[in-house]
């Protein structure tokens, strides 16, 4: 086709993509973060 | 259906929309008489420098939200942060995605025509706005002056829109949605522009859901800490 519109495409796609892929990521950890955290403190503590 | 889901729904009606974008683009529509293939990227190249806009016109109504004792929480801060990171991204792609224009276009990469260097200055002036907000551990000095830099920033919105009005540049004005609202185009590249504009937004609204809920629970977690501390703090004594 054309070398520069194939670069534009690739790079408008890996830009989103990117970001998009470290938005999911980091949105997983946090929630799975404060799933532990919430099972931490519902655990019984030792001595109770 | 929980919000969740609903998120990742809306996730994917984006994709799909930027990916029949894609098609439409790059197969579908015929080529231009003058620019042949070349004017692929016009299905791309305007409608991220239009998500720009809108995420930078976000951050300013957020920030005057804020900034207005009758509105003010710190959702708004968070919402203008939100937008501003996605802002950055889209004005990053802004400026490359020209520069692959550009250069068979114009025959070089990059020249400080007005349109271009009000562009790269709209993006180290948001990306001064986000270093602005890793200053303060503040909360409430962070939002503060967090909110007063974007709407200064924000000036240079209509001079990048205008630019090419009020300054002889080599970057062509507007040619679909002009003054006269008569877009001389072929019917297949006008919708394909137009779904453009759409599928790119919906990625847009997408992702700063997304950035909005990390820094919501970025907030819930420091909240947490500071109590957390507080306990062990006062546990000890």
């Amino acid at each position: 086709m054309n070398g520069y519109v194939e670069a534009g495409y690739a790079a408008v796609t890996a830009g989103l993509g990117s970001y998009a892929i470290w938005l999911s990521v980091k949105s997983r950890r946090l929630r799975e973060a404060f799933v532990r955290v919430k099972v931490d403190d519902e655990a019984p503590k030792q001595g109770e | 259906m929980n919000r969740r889901r609903w998120v990742a729904v809306f996730g994917a009606f984006a994709l799909t929309t930027v990916a029949i974008t894609y098609v439409m683009g790059l197969w579908v529509t015929p080529p231009d008489v003058f620019q042949g293939n070349l004017v692929r990227l016009i299905y791309v190249h305007p409608a991220v420098a239009w998500v720009a806009y809108l995420a930078y016109g976000v951050t300013s109504l957020s920030s005057i939200a804020y900034l207005w004792k009758k509105t003010r929480n710190y959702k708004w801060d968070l919402l203008a942060a939100s937008s501003t990171e996605v802002g950055v991204v889209f004005t990053a792609l802004t400026l490359i995605t020209g520069s692959i224009w550009g250069r068979p276009t114009w025959g070089v990469w990059w020249t400080w025509d007005a349109r271009l260097t009000t562009t790269a200055l709209l993006l180290v002036l948001y990306l001064g706005y986000l270093a602005l907000r890793r200053v303060t551990e503040d909360r409430e000095q962070r939002a503060k002056r967090g909110a007063v830099a974007a709407l200064i920033a924000f000036i240079d919105v209509p001079i990048v829109h205008q630019s090419v009005v009020w300054w002889k540049t080599l970057h062509q004005s507007a040619t679909v949605f002009n003054a006269d609202l008569n877009p001389k185009i072929h019917g297949e590249m006008a919708w394909t522009l137009l779904l453009g504009f759409l599928s790119f937004t919906a990625v847009y609204l997408w992702m700063v859901i997304k950035r909005y809920e990390i820094a919501k629970a970025e907030m819930a977690a420091e909240e947490q800490g500071i109590e957390e501390a507080i306990r062990e703090r006062v546990g000890s004594l």
